[in-house]
């Protein structure tokens, strides 16, 4: 993160690209950071990236959370032990904010963030019933009981 | 713990504020069983478990031939009873034995073009042959052994072709056929399924799937 080296070799000028939240927010990444997310690199391959880009999809609380993402995974040497620890605690949130890191990731294409943030919500769900998941996420857009008795009888080996 | 899990998001997005590829990510990160039960969360669920994507990915990757196979063959097929079927044959994977249904298309069948002899019907699903009347029975089917991996609750019978041991190293092709044709007894009537391999307490069992 720190722009000054102590290193002997020239500093190298980073390529800084920025990001506009939907509340107006403005964010500073480094390019390289930004490349993993692919939305972004066909911007950057484009030459688009030379003013802020506007992401009316994602606030700028949320926003803040992907640059951070993306710095850390972007970070040379750190192992694969302490990146797995910083991760898992980027997704002790509760669970909106994962459906947040979701969208933000799927419209930004950064498979890593969408697989880190699908697989807790992957967990969440597995081997509970059906009931116990729109109970606990909320869901009220159920099927009538006949459809779902339905659905029920065409996977009623899943629930033996 | 589901409590906690409630308690913590209740004023945010719900999952039905999720598109139907970011639903179908996360059930493809859980079981087959999981996402059978999920179907029947939500509409929304339910056409995101039974999106193509989420079964590719929990094929077993070392089966890259099978796997080809049955994808595009459920791409073909709209019926939900091969989907069902498709699942129990995947339950059955999970169960931690693989075992590996070889079609009735994928199988030699001696006069199978002949329509005088076998017809194909598409029900039940999937496809099977019928034997109308033949003096020739030959049904072969070949498997590559690289490919390998209870009791049935369905009304099909079995017709137990054989046992093999698979040894490490042993790479190779494996026949098997039903045969009756010394051509003495005029036979009609066979409704063939496939060609089923399994594992039989340790070893590879090749049983047949017939119904007659």
């Amino acid at each position: 993160m720190s722009s000054s080296s102590s290193s002997s070799l020239p500093p190298c000028p980073k390529k800084m690209i920025t990001l506009k939240s939907s509340d107006g927010e403005t964010f500073q990444i480094e390019e390289t950071a930004a490349l993993q997310s692919k939305t972004l690199e066909n911007m950057i391959d484009e030459n688009c990236a030379s003013t802020p880009i506007p992401l009316r999809s994602i606030n700028g609380k949320i926003l803040a959370k992907v640059v951070e993402f993306c710095n850390k995974h972007a970070e040379v040497g750190v192992d694969a032990e302490s990146l797995h620890a910083w991760d898992a605690e980027f997704v002790n949130v509760e669970y909106t904010t994962l459906f947040d890191y979701i969208l933000a990731a799927n419209f930004l294409e950064i498979p890593t963030l969408l697989d880190l943030a699908s697989g807790v919500v992957g967990d969440m769900i597995k081997g509970k019933t059906p009931d116990e998941i729109r109970k606990m996420f909320n869901i009220n857009d159920a099927f009538s009981p006949e459809e779902e008795e339905e659905v029920r009888r065409a996977n009623q080996w899943a629930f033996e | 713990m589901a409590v906690t899990e409630e308690a913590k998001g209740r004023d945010g997005p719900d999952f039905s504020a999720l598109p139907e590829g970011c639903i179908a990510r996360v059930v493809s990160l859980t079981s087959p069983a999981d996402a059978c039960r999920l179907a029947s969360v939500s509409p929304n669920f339910k056409s995101a478990c039974d999106s193509d994507a989420v079964w590719a990915s929990f094929l077993p990757t070392d089966c890259c031939q099978m796997v080809s196979r049955n994808v595009s063959s459920l791409k073909s097929s709209t019926s939900a009873s091969a989907m069902t079927r498709f699942s129990s044959a995947m339950a059955r994977w999970y169960s931690g034995k693989k075992c590996i249904m070889l079609s009735a298309r994928a199988l030699s069948i001696a006069c199978g073009d002949t329509p005088k002899c076998w017809s194909w019907n598409p029900m039940p699903a999937p496809e099977v042959a019928e034997l109308i009347r033949v003096w020739w029975l030959e049904i072969r089917g070949t498997i590559s052994s690289c490919m390998l991996p209870k009791e049935r609750r369905d009304e099909w019978l079995e017709i137990e072709l054989g046992e093999f041991l698979m040894k490490d190293g042993e790479d190779g092709e494996i026949e098997m056929s039903d045969l009756e044709m010394k051509g003495c007894h005029k036979k009609g009537g066979l409704v063939v399924e496939g060609i089923e391999i399994r594992p039989k307490d340790g070893k590879e069992q090749c049983l047949y799937a017939g119904h007659m």
